[in-house]
């Protein structure tokens, strides 16, 4: 009944700074996000979690509690100073056949594999919408050839197929197709926002992570994103990760909930159950922070 | 080629060949490596000559490293034998092995060329050697080495074909003119230097050794005899060779060969000509005879 | 089919330095399949809380919530692992609150056929039982391709109660179901809750309205701790 996860995270810890002992032992911990021995910043410490397929986990906490820090290492961006993380999947592999696990990810820890694995793993495993777009668009290079780029990795070589699929997604996204040939420093950040998820969801990948989708935006173009990011929840098979400091996002899109506070989960559960009865003194504090 | 006699035997107080004997042994064992693998860059110590970096100086070190006193050395540029860096070259290979210099490609044994490939497809028995301003390919879409040489490694080469589709989005063909990427092998994307697209079909299956070197940039790379050299292109946008539109050759009258483009402004018009001299002046002279 | 036993409710509020709130103590209660439970009691008696700790909204402090699911068998909401209780609550229980979670922007029509499309059922199948739903509690066709946020206290809550019924839930939690509702939609949403327990689905309900308590339920349960 139960599927496995798609996705195992477990004592992920990253220290900037030189580490010691102390917080680098999976045993050891202290108050605070500064390690009292050697002075380094944690930016996650000890992270462990399960998402399953098609779920929808959020990570909420506020700015500096290490959601992005988390969802970069997810995302193989930076390299976690210890931990690991384990991929699984079961479904079919896309018409590229590409969209699978590469033989080597199978069963191991994927910050530990090459290269080429983890880029094999980042292209076609996970679709990723930053905060900024700047992260996860080339502004200067046209919005469809953002989109086409993730086909091109596939070794799709037929120009007209190719675009054809871009103003699919884009229409999807709603983003009005006479502007595929665009670049996307021309648009506003809402439909940068939607170019960055009509690339996400390009390779048709198993798992999305958002970080911070909304963030910055308008309320009437959030309502936007936050709209077109439910119906792929309806109509893709996807597992996603939703990173936000705003609960009414987190209520609104996410099943699941993990709260980190200085690197670490303090409190996770369902949603409706973080948001009505949280345990902790923090998660209290934020839900009644809450506008 | 050359033997350990050769080293006394120099010209005007210099080693045979200018290159002391292990300089020319590393170049030599760079060149093994880059046979071994078709069109991967490997880097090498390039050599003070008494010409400029960026005038030939990495085809040059190639030359003077596998040069033997039984060699004939025919050097280009764009396909001629007179232009004043082919003339300046030989002179100074000349001076400093005294091997004897032909313009004649069927006689050559070595080909030092600056962006051309002769008309005349090369034997098993000949090497051509490319003079290279650029030798990463990748360079246009991404400035970092240490990047680019990752990208190489994973083969991950979709920034390059994103370039190429976006100046299909933007012109509506693939504009590149000279330094038109290749692959290799099937394996690295490789800068075959600035040939015109005509050239590039003469390196696929080529009989020929092909050596690259640019100076300059500490590069050497190579395609071996008979190995599968293509250009990048899509599906529904084919690789095209330059169309001269039916021109042909003024002096020769050759329909199939690589023109060069001159406009007399006096009078207002255009003229084509061969840019391989020699191919020309063998097609005259065979002209003449019939 | 629910057997409640022992069930207490306790909020540690650190924000108000420590201080505890009793929610409920001691709840023991049981319904059988097909039957209805009506929780009686006065205003802040813990009546919602009881409903939101076998919903699992709240994190029950003490006692066990014995539920003998299609799933997985007889299992403990109380401890149960969250996505026991997320595949539960696709499948088996729905929960119609007091207070409204209308999805925003999504029209009538769709908010009530949402959970039939989590399970598999078309899109055009999906909106046909909902408009169906919907009609049987009155709610006129114009209303269907409206936004829900814009409608009555009323016409809410009667979205409400169709997006929790549409799929015949195994077991519906109800936390004053007519509250908002005129005579005339009372008695409509009765007759639907008494046509949805004939075709055998269980339900646990507290109500201020003493006549719609008496019409659906099989047992009532008194609570009188809390506050």
């Amino acid at each position: 009944m139960i599927k496995k996860p798609v996705l195992k995270a477990r004592n992920i810890t990253k220290i900037f700074g030189k580490g010691c002992p102390t917080c680098l032992d999976d045993d050891s911990d202290f108050e605070g996000n500064i390690c009292p021995d050697c002075k380094s910043v944690v930016g996650c410490k000890n992270i462990s979690f399960d998402l399953y397929p098609n779920e929808v986990l959020g990570i909420v906490g506020e700015s500096g509690s290490g959601k992005s820090t988390l969802v970069r290492m997810l995302y193989l961006d930076i390299e976690p100073t210890k931990g690991e993380m384990f991929l699984e999947f079961d479904g079919d592999l896309g018409d590229d056949g590409f969209s699978g696990l590469p033989a080597q990810a199978i069963g191991a820890n994927i910050f530990s594999a090459k290269s080429f694995v983890k880029r094999h793993i980042k292209n076609f495993f996970f679709g990723m919408v930053y905060q900024s777009a700047q992260l996860g668009l080339k502004l200067d290079v046209t919005a469809g050839g953002n989109i086409v780029e993730r086909m091109l990795m596939a070794n799709n070589r037929d120009i007209k197929k190719m675009r054809a699929r871009a103003s699919y997604l884009l229409g999807k996204t709603e983003i009005p197709v006479e502007r595929m040939d665009e670049p996307p420093k021309n648009f506003s950040g809402g439909m940068q926002q939607r170019v960055q998820i009509a690339k996400a969801i390009s390779n048709e990948p198993a798992i999305l992570l958002l970080d911070e989708v909304t963030t910055g935006l308008d309320v009437s173009v959030q309502a936007k994103v936050l709209d077109l990011i439910r119906t792929l929840q309806n109509e893709i098979k996807v597992s996603m990760l939703v990173v936000s400091h705003d609960l009414g996002v987190i209520r609104l899109l996410t099943n699941r909930t993990i709260v980190m506070k200085n690197g670490r989960i303090i409190e996770s559960g369902l949603t409706d159950q973080i948001l009505e009865d949280p345990q902790e003194e923090y998660t209290q504090i934020l839900v009644n922070s809450a506008l | 080629m050359n033997s350990a006699a050769e080293k006394i035997d120099g010209k005007n107080g210099y080693n045979f060949a200018f290159l002391d004997e292990n300089a020319k042994k590393e170049i030599r064992r760079r060149i093994l490596k880059a046979i071994s693998i078709p069109g991967y860059q490997v880097p090498f110590g390039s050599r003070e000559l008494p010409i400029a970096r960026g005038w030939g100086t990495g085809g040059l070190q190639i030359t003077l490293s596998i040069i033997g006193k039984s060699d004939i050395l025919k050097v280009i540029d764009q396909g001629c034998d007179d232009s004043v860096n082919a003339v300046n070259i030989r002179r100074f290979i000349k001076s400093v092995t005294g091997v004897e210099m032909t313009t004649d490609t069927e006689r050559a044994t070595l080909v030092q060329t600056r962006h051309r490939i002769p008309e005349k497809p090369l034997t098993k028995d000949q090497v051509i050697i490319f003079q290279v301003p650029f030798p990463e390919p990748l360079r246009t879409v991404e400035p970092s080495e240490a990047e680019t040489r990752r990208m190489h490694a994973e083969a991950d080469y979709s920034r390059m074909w994103l370039y190429l589709y976006e100046d299909i989005v933007k012109c509506g063909e693939i504009s590149i003119g000279a330094r038109y990427p290749v692959f290799v092998n099937n394996r690295y994307i490789m800068d075959p230097s600035p040939i015109p697209r005509w050239d590039i079909e003469k390196l696929n299956n080529s009989e020929c050794l092909n050596l690259f070197c640019a100076g300059r940039e500490k590069r050497i790379y190579a395609i071996p005899p008979r190995t599968s050299v293509k250009p990048l292109e899509f599906e529904d946008f084919r690789f095209r060779i330059e169309d001269f539109k039916g021109n042909k050759c003024e002096k020769c009258g050759s329909a199939n060969s690589y023109l060069d483009e001159t406009i007399d402004e006096a009078a207002g018009t255009r003229h084509y000509y061969c840019s391989d001299a020699d191919y020309c002046e063998k097609n005259l002279n065979n002209a003449v005879r019939k | 089919m629910v057997r409640i036993n022992g069930l207490s409710k306790v909020f540690k509020m650190h924000i108000l330095k420590g201080k505890t709130i009793e929610g409920f103590k001691d709840v023991t209660c049981s319904v059988k399949p097909g039957q209805a439970l009506g929780i009686k009691g006065k205003s802040g008696k813990g009546k919602s809380s009881v409903l939101k700790c076998i919903y699992r909204t709240y994190m029950p402090s003490r006692g066990a919530i014995e539920y003998d699911s299609k799933s997985y068998g007889v299992i403990d909401l109380a401890r149960a692992n969250e996505h026991e209780i997320i595949n539960i609550r696709k499948s088996e229980i729905s929960f119609i609150t007091q207070f409204l979670h209308i999805i925003p922007r999504v029209t009538a029509i769709d908010v009530v056929a949402e959970p039939l499309l989590g399970s598999g059922v078309g899109v055009d199948e999906a909106r046909e039982r909902a408009a169906g739903v919907l009609t049987e509690l009155g709610i006129p066709k114009a209303l269907f391709d409206a936004f829900p946020s814009t409608f009555s206290g009323g016409e809410k809550q009667r979205i409400n109660i169709a997006r929790s019924v549409i799929k015949a839930p195994r077991l519906l939690l109800m936390d004053e179901p007519t509250a908002s509702l005129d005579k005339k939609s009372t008695m409509t949403v009765v007759e639907l809750l008494k046509g949805l327990k004939a075709k055998g689905t269980t339900m646990i309900g507290a109500f201020h309205d003493m006549w719609v308590m008496e019409q659906i339920s099989d047992s009532i349960y008194e609570m009188d701790g809390g506050l």
